[in-house]
């Protein structure tokens, strides 16, 4: 459903006291902490070609988490530097078909095959393995993504989510119980349509945050 | 089956708003469509099948469907996948395909075995059919929860179950309460909405957050 949607029933929900670019702000960063969610409903998949000869692929720019990685046919394991050292020391210039994928020490789209694949791919252009062939030799990659069409059944959720946020923020209806009765009704809601929001505040942040609310 | 007059009305009651001055009934509407939608997803009170009969929505490149393409509609999930009036095997994580088999995206096999799904928007048919003969059709039938057509303000029905149109109206009262910013007041039916939800485990087969029942 798009994204009008939900902002209409934003507008509903305030009764027109929401400010409609923090609104879709708004919108853009809920959809983004579910898909920081590794269960994640808001996925897709897509097939890109490695280049040959070469360690690192990007993911499509939309991408949030990477969910699994397939070369060709077979489902590549997740690993980490350390279990990639333990098996080959040089596995950063290994060559041979991938089995494995990491991607740590790498920019938020990018992901690292082991080892690095020199048969060229068939295809060449991006595509959506489940409307076209994906090829040979191929990086099926299935991720959570950004977008602007969320579930019907999330809407309301996510609407009143925004509507926390729209009372939590220093405006001239800034209003915390407002904001804290939204959330509650909205934590409830996404747990009923299988959605964990993902605390977008990490680990220390997290903390020091609680300690002040703690002081308070 | 309750109408979304009933259900409108009742509400407008509760809000003191019979005249629909300050809680319009297009808005009304609009609250009852989403919530209808959430409590369905939740409880899966209304679920419909589809019988996929075209050769041509099939593939042998892949076992990844786009939910949308197949089923023409978006669903908040998929319950069951029967072929030739056999259910095929759930796998609840499409992850734990691959330590059945890491080539599970290529697999090859006369029939579907299992299927799972990928978020909301995909479903994996597990292994990929072999090719059919020409002019062979392959019949199977999904099912998913049953999408709710968009409300208006008349006679359209609600399609959840009757038992579940009370906690319907506390949801909408709770919402129509937000609107009105009587922030106190939505604590009430919230804490109605809750409480019956809780109950609901006994009546439905309820998901957790994930996904497992």
């Amino acid at each position: 459903m798009p994204q009008a949607d939900v902002l209409q029933l934003v507008t509903d929900l305030s009764d027109g006291l929401n400010d409609s670019t923090a609104t879709t702000n708004y919108y853009g960063d809920v959809i983004f902490l579910m898909g920081l969610d590794p269960g994640g409903t808001v996925v897709n998949i897509t097939t890109v070609d490695p280049v040959i000869f070469v360690p690192q692929t990007t993911l499509p720019a939309s991408s949030i988490t990477t969910l699994a990685v397939i070369y060709d046919r077979k489902h590549l394991s997740k690993t980490g530097r350390a279990r990639a050292n333990a098996w080959d020391t040089q596995w950063f210039t290994t060559l041979g078909p991938p089995f494995a994928w990491l991607d740590e020490d790498q920019d938020r789209h990018t992901i690292t095959e082991i080892p690095i694949p020199v048969n060229p791919p068939t295809v060449g252009l991006p595509r959506d393995p489940s409307t076209s062939d994906p090829g040979f030799n191929g990086l099926t990659i299935i991720y959570t993504e950004t977008r602007t069409d969320a579930h019907g059944d999330e809407e309301l959720a996510m609407a009143l989510e925004i509507m926390a946020r729209e009372f939590s923020r220093d405006s001239d209806h800034t209003d915390h119980t407002a904001a804290q009765t939204c959330r509650t009704l909205s934590g409830t809601l996404f747990t009923m349509v299988n959605v964990s929001l993902v605390d977008d505040i990490p680990g220390p942040a997290k903390a020091l945050q609680e300690e002040s609310r703690g002081a308070e | 089956m309750a109408i979304s007059t009933t259900v409108i009305n009742v509400v407008a009651r509760r809000l003191r708003d019979t005249a629909n001055i300050a809680y319009p009934r297009a808005v009304l509407v609009r609250f009852v469509d989403h919530a209808q939608r959430v409590i369905n997803a939740y409880t899966k009170s209304a679920i419909n099948t589809v019988t996929v009969t075209s050769p041509g929505l099939l593939h042998t490149f892949s076992p990844v469907y786009r939910i949308i393409n197949v089923l023409a509609q978006e669903c908040a999930s998929i319950e069951n996948i029967r072929l030739d009036g056999k259910t095929l095997h759930r796998v609840d994580d499409f992850l734990d395909l691959s330590h059945q088999d890491p080539n599970w995206f290529g697999t090859r096999g006369n029939r579907w075995v299992s299927w799972s799904t990928i978020g909301k928007d995909f479903f994996i048919l597990y292994p990929i059919v072999q090719p059919l003969p020409t002019g062979a059709v392959l019949q199977f039938d999904v099912v998913p929860t049953r999408p709710s057509t968009i409300l208006d303000n008349g006679s359209n029905d609600i399609v959840l179950a009757d038992d579940l149109i009370p906690i319907l109206q506390d949801l909408v009262e709770a919402l129509g309460l937000i609107k009105g910013r009587r922030w106190s007041e939505a604590s009430d039916p919230i804490a109605r909405f809750k409480s019956q939800l809780d109950s609901l485990g006994r009546t439905y087969q309820i998901q957790d957050v994930t996904g497992k029942v």
